[in-house]
């Protein structure tokens, strides 16, 4: 039995994590052994799958609270006549009292009852010194040792007599009533069901079930590498769990979105066409419908086309518009990877699929100046006449012939206003189509580009005539 | 006009079919050329031929590789000297050529109709009459090979090496 200084409003907060209150009943009192407790005689009794709670209602400080675990067994008597139904509760003897009293043999340790005079094992007579020690040990355990100085207090102190800290109250120290049985009495009957509860709760051992969640959580605190690899693992298996979650509530989001989709189809079905037979309330749901599509950006779906011409149009006003990415002096290569991103952009939620773009390709080609030009990486670029392999061969060659001495990719770059892997491929694709500049890797790495100048060389040699007619 | 050797490209495996083709040949004219000069027969991948430290040129392992496979085996002017395929015989005279040179040489001392080692046609006092000297043994076994396919010659197994009859 240990007091509670407790109200029944905090009785709530008292509990711990795992502890939920099962039952409850507020007027009763309480026998200690056979005696009726003058002081707690209305109060209300609390059955928690941990422990029972007695908090009085005329003095909070009166209140008290027994463990499960240190209940041996209960008894229940139904009353008769003028007294009330009761439930006794016979508590466990805390104290081991066998231990207490056992003595251990100071050459070999073996542990003997009180009553041997001599060592069980060995024969040892028993050592008179030896429970004095014990005794010390014992009295060790009440010692009020400051938790700071760890100067042994009396323990009596509540503060240190050397630095003035505050003690920890010792567990001794709370006054622990320890009667062999306690009586509760149901003056406001339900003896009954706090009976069954409790019996029931004794029964599984409420108390010593654990919850599958604080074994990961005790496995969270435990330290080292074990621990953090732990930790690790439960953090990667909750963000996946969310993820998971994630795209299922995305993926009902959708569902939801269509039946949206499609009711407002059906509404507008159901309109009248004709706006002027229209009535009021139509002509409202009919701008609501309207107006609640541009809402959730539906709008666009219905001006988006699918017909090549129409798609060709938007295209061409994506790259030739008034800020187009092709028009203008802004740029005049441009990856189709870019095209196609900056066109899905435009139209919102209406996506076209990569293959729409590279069909249309034609089309365009036709009607504007732009050319699609597909690279020896197999990239597949737009560009602007001015970048025709032609040309940019013809400025390759006149980079070449102002620089004498070979020009780097990354001096071309910086003169094309392009990015050094993309000239890479412009360079393979003018070397395979004109041969007319050739490749030179210097013992750095460094990539330089020179004119073709193997056809004039030759080599005197008798034996020539084998290379005549080979070819690659 | 500087020389194909001081020309940077060179030394790097050109991307056009057409061009890497002139620069294949260029290459093999250009070894042929040197391996003749130097009387050197047998040709590594990590030769000094294949570099130039005057203009920095030095890292040619790949097209080293490239020129002895497409070009010089492929128009039977090289072959390799073991399975790893690190090193190649050149034949800065073809096989048919040193067996002509090789016949000529005997017939012109007097030596048709007598047994000799092969290191007597290589390394032995006439040798130094002909080109035939320091020629190494599986250049010299091949253009032997080659005139005892046409009843020229007769190889002689002994017990302490190898020797040809020429008639």
């Amino acid at each position: 039995m240990i007091k509670l200084n407790i109200t029944n409003e905090q009785v709530k907060i008292n509990l711990n994590k795992k502890e939920n209150v099962l039952f409850t009943n507020n007027n009763v009192g309480i026998y200690l052994n056979d005696n009726k407790d003058s002081q707690r005689q209305f109060g209300s009794i609390y059955a928690t799958n941990y422990r029972l709670i007695y908090v009085d209602n005329n003095n909070q400080s009166k209140s008290f609270t027994i463990n499960l675990e240190n209940i041996s067994k209960t008894e229940f008597y139904t009353g008769f006549l003028k007294s009330s139904p009761k439930v006794t509760i016979y508590l466990k003897n805390m104290v081991n009292k066998d231990n207490k009293n056992d003595w251990i043999c100071s050459i070999c340790s073996f542990l003997n009852p009180i009553d041997s005079i001599s060592c069980n094992l060995c024969g040892v007579v028993k050592d008179t010194n030896n429970s004095n020690r014990q005794n010390a040990r014992n009295k060790s355990q009440f010692d009020n040792s400051c938790p700071k100085c760890t100067f042994k207090n009396h323990p009596l102190m509540t503060r240190c007599e050397l630095c003035e800290t505050t003690l920890k109250p010792l567990q001794s120290t709370t006054p622990t009533i320890t009667p062999e049985f306690i009586r509760v009495s149901f003056r406001g009957g339900g003896e009954g069901q706090f009976y069954s509860t409790l019996k029931l709760v004794l029964e599984y051992k409420a108390w010593s079930i654990e919850d599958p969640n604080d074994k990961v959580l005790q496995r969270d605190q435990s330290a080292g590498i074990g621990g953090i690899l732990a930790s690790v693992d439960t953090k990667v298996q909750s963000s996946q769990s969310n993820i998971v979650d994630a795209f299922k509530d995305l993926q009902t989001l959708f569902l939801k979105a269509d039946e949206m989709v499609k009711c407002a189809d059906q509404l507008a079905s159901r309109l009248p066409k004709n706006k002027e037979q229209m009535t009021d309330v139509e002509k409202e749901a009919q701008y609501f419908l309207n107006s609640s599509f541009n809402d959730i950006n539906l709008g666009i779906a219905p001006t988006a086309t699918s017909d090549e011409e129409s798609l060709a149009f938007e295209l061409k006003a994506i790259l030739h518009g008034d800020s187009g990415l092709l028009s203008g002096n802004k740029r005049n290569v441009i990856n189709l990877d870019e095209v196609w991103c900056a066109w899905n952009r435009g139209r919102g939620v209406a996506l076209l699929n990569p293959k729409v773009l590279i069909d249309i390709l034609p089309y365009i080609e036709r009607t504007t100046n732009i050319r699609s030009l597909k690279l020896q990486s197999g990239i597949i670029v737009l560009h602007n006449p001015s970048h025709s392999l032609e040309e940019f061969n013809k400025r390759l060659e006149s980079y070449i012939e102002d620089c004498r001495g070979g020009v780097t990719t990354i001096e071309i770059a910086q003169k094309e206003e392009l990015p050094p892997s993309l000239i890479e491929d412009f360079i393979l694709c003018a070397q395979a189509k004109f041969a007319s500049v050739v490749k030179d890797v210097s013992s750095g790495g460094l990539v330089r580009y020179w004119k073709n100048e193997f056809k004039d060389f030759t080599i005197e040699n008798e034996l020539n005539d084998y290379f005549v007619n080979w070819k690659l | 006009m500087t020389t194909i050797i001081d020309f940077p490209p060179f030394y790097t495996q050109q991307p056009n079919v057409e061009t890497l083709s002139q620069q294949l040949q260029l290459w093999s004219q250009h070894i042929l050329k040197v391996c003749k000069q130097r009387r050197q027969f047998q040709l590594s991948m990590s030769d000094d031929i294949w570099t130039n430290e005057k203009i920095q040129r030095t890292r040619v392992i790949l097209l080293s590789t490239v020129i002895c496979y497409y070009l010089l085996i492929s128009t039977g002017l090289a072959t390799y000297t073991d399975t790893t395929k690190e090193s190649v015989w050149v034949y800065w005279r073809t096989l048919a050529e040193w067996a002509a040179v090789l016949y000529d040489h005997v017939d012109g001392t007097a030596q048709l109709n007598t047994p000799l080692t092969y290191y007597e046609l290589t390394e032995g006092d006439y040798s130094h009459l002909s080109e035939l000297n320091g020629l190494p043994t599986p250049i010299l076994r091949s253009a032997i090979n080659i005139l005892v396919k046409q009843n020229k010659a007769v190889t002689i197994k002994t017990s302490n090496g190898e020797g040809v009859k020429f008639i």
